[in-house]
């Protein structure tokens, strides 16, 4: 009868203790990656964010600022179809420079967010000299 | 089941179970390891659109630089086009330094601090008759 036991223990599998232990060690394991999976997450998808708002901010300045009349226009706003996030540019002159000079400033955000994804500024010129 | 079959089983057994340890073992540590591969490839991806943020706020303030340096026809020096959240300074220089009507360069370098990192670009421009004809960048 002993000896049937002992066989039997043998050949079972893990005990409850052995289980426990594997998934106390795993779970210990785990809280420090799960941080770093959590943070390089949501980095990626800043960074995706960023780089949709980086090229309407590029895109606003190479097309719509030639565009427009300098004269009239002192800001534009919108909102990109394709991402769905908001842009804003504002024009203004700037002290101590011909007329034709205009500080372009452009601000990328998400809809329900103040703060915004990326700024721009230059200067940008229409005239010629 | 006796006792000489016994020993002979026991063994067998505990290596089967040791084998099955070792194979789930490995499976978690790839796993782990792929999971912290990619999370690092994913920060990294972050840092570099950061780091180009940077270099295109600091291309754009250089090309500040040489409008300004168009509009006034004169080289200018450091100035600050933004404080806040980015310090945006650029700075330009023409040659020849008094062109007259001839044509001449305008070199304009751009600079961004960013959340502790400066980025810098240099921008050169060939005007003739009041316009650019040729764009350098670096």
């Amino acid at each position: 009868m002993d000896l049937r036991v002992n066989a039997a223990r043998a050949e079972a599998g893990a005990s409850l203790i052995e289980v426990a232990l594997a998934v106390t060690l795993i779970a210990i394991a785990l809280v420090p990656t799960s941080r770093l999976w959590l943070a390089s997450a949501q980095a990626d998808q800043a960074a995706a964010e960023k780089t949709e708002a980086l090229v309407i901010a590029q895109r606003l300045l190479e097309q719509r600022v030639r565009a427009i009349p300098f004269a009239s226009v002192s800001s534009v706003t919108g909102t990109d179809s394709a991402t769905g996030l908001t842009y804003a540019m504002a024009l203004a002159d700037v002290p101590g420079m011909p007329a034709g000079v205009k500080r372009v400033e452009i601000s990328v955000s998400r809809p329900a967010d103040s703060a915004p994804l990326i700024r721009m500024v230059t200067l940008a010129a229409k005239e010629q000299w | 089941m006796t006792e000489r079959s016994r020993k002979r089983r026991s063994p067998g057994a505990s290596g089967e179970r040791g084998a099955t340890l070792l194979v789930l073992a490995l499976i978690v540590f790839v796993m782990l390891t792929g999971f912290t591969l990619l999370a690092a490839s994913q920060l990294k991806h972050a840092e570099r659109v950061n780091a180009e943020y940077g270099n295109l706020q600091a291309r754009n303030a250089a090309e500040a630089g040489i409008y300004a340096s168009l509009a006034t026809r004169s080289g200018l020096p450091p100035t600050v086009l933004s404080a806040d959240p980015a310090q945006v300074v650029f700075e330009s220089r023409i040659t020849p330094p008094a062109p007259g009507g001839a044509p001449y360069w305008i070199a304009s370098t751009g600079s961004v601090t960013l959340a502790g990192f400066t980025y810098r670009a240099q921008v050169s421009a060939f005007v003739s008759n009041g316009s650019i004809r040729e764009w350098t960048f670096e």
